[in-house]
């Protein structure tokens, strides 16, 4: 997923990829199959441009409630309109529900470099309590306490593990 | 072979990013299967692109990496080499596929055809799990109303 932030230290887990994920709302969801043959993995597109997009429908993100409120909007180097990106702290909190390794390694360099809010983190990811993501919030925030504490992050390890 | 986080395709939910995963994986099985044809278009065709794009953009450093490490792998690796290094199955494998070389190889038609046929299997095991719920109670009710 795509997040927008002004840091310019991000980590290499933040930058490892060509691939972009489109999110389809709505109506778009339709377009899914053409994004794909489009724009997508092995597409002629990619071939001649070097950058891939993969489309996902919305449903399937865990994003706190009301991120479409929240969204970034992106201006291009002539100045010009040019997407939507989702607000970094919804990322974060998208990666913290998926709870696999990599996600609470991108967490605790994203903590660690100062580009997220981990208090922020933690009031945005509890609103996923209230969605059908809600059963994983207190597992969720527990591990990555953990994971903070094992790389001496005390003070903020604290923030989650008060659970 | 690393280990494996893939998912079986009766655990996957439509155009979520473990489906997408599978259909990459599905991608470059095909073209594995090219490859093992002794097809070097695959090989000359990923090097070209891979070389091109690190010419023509400036990639953020980690990705860079990865399209180096491919360009090294179609310059240097064997055929068998190159196949078990594009469907590697672990978390390494999944994120070296997202930065994949090989576009523009596959037709439009045949990359909808593996799209379309792991959807379709997808359907047929949802189908499959909800069919035992029902069986049953229509062959009590048949039973009883004779």
């Amino acid at each position: 997923m795509h997040a927008v932030t002004s840091a310019s230290n991000l980590p290499q887990s933040a930058l490892r990829s060509i691939e972009v994920d489109i999110v389809l709302i709505g109506e778009q969801f339709h377009l899914k199959s053409h994004v794909f043959q489009k724009f997508g993995m092995g597409s002629n597109y990619l071939a001649e441009h070097g950058v891939v997009a993969d489309p996902i429908g919305k449903g399937l993100l865990a994003l706190p409630p009301d991120w479409e409120s929240r969204l970034v909007e992106v201006i291009d180097q002539e100045g010009e309109y040019s997407h939507h990106a989702i607000e970094i702290h919804d990322i974060a909190s998208a990666k913290l529900s998926a709870g696999r390794q990599k996600d609470y390694e991108f967490l605790i360099e994203l903590i660690m470099r100062n580009i997220i809010n981990p208090y922020l983190l933690k009031e945005r990811f509890e609103l996923l309590r209230e969605t059908a993501f809600g059963v994983a919030v207190d597992d969720r925030k527990q591990t990555l306490g953990e994971k903070l504490a094992e790389s001496d992050l005390k003070s903020e390890a604290a923030i989650f593990l008060d659970c | 072979m690393s280990k494996s986080i893939m998912l079986a395709s009766e655990n996957l939910i439509p155009w979520s990013q473990p489906f997408l995963d599978e259909v990459n994986w599905r991608l470059h099985q095909e073209l594995a299967q090219m490859i093992k044809q002794s097809d070097s278009s695959v090989r000359e065709h990923g090097l070209k692109n891979v070389q091109k794009w690190l010419t023509s953009h400036q990639y953020p450093e980690g990705a860079e990496a990865e399209l180096k490490a491919w360009e090294r792998v179609l310059r240097q690796a064997t055929d068998p080499e190159i196949i078990e290094f594009m469907l590697d199955p672990s978390e390494a494998g999944i994120l070296r596929r997202s930065n994949s070389p090989f576009a523009g190889i596959l037709a439009d038609d045949k990359r909808m055809q593996i799209l379309q046929q792991l959807e379709a299997e997808i359907q047929s095991h949802a189908v499959a799990r909800i069919a035992p719920i029902y069986l049953p109670c229509s062959r009590t009710f048949g039973l009883s109303s004779i």
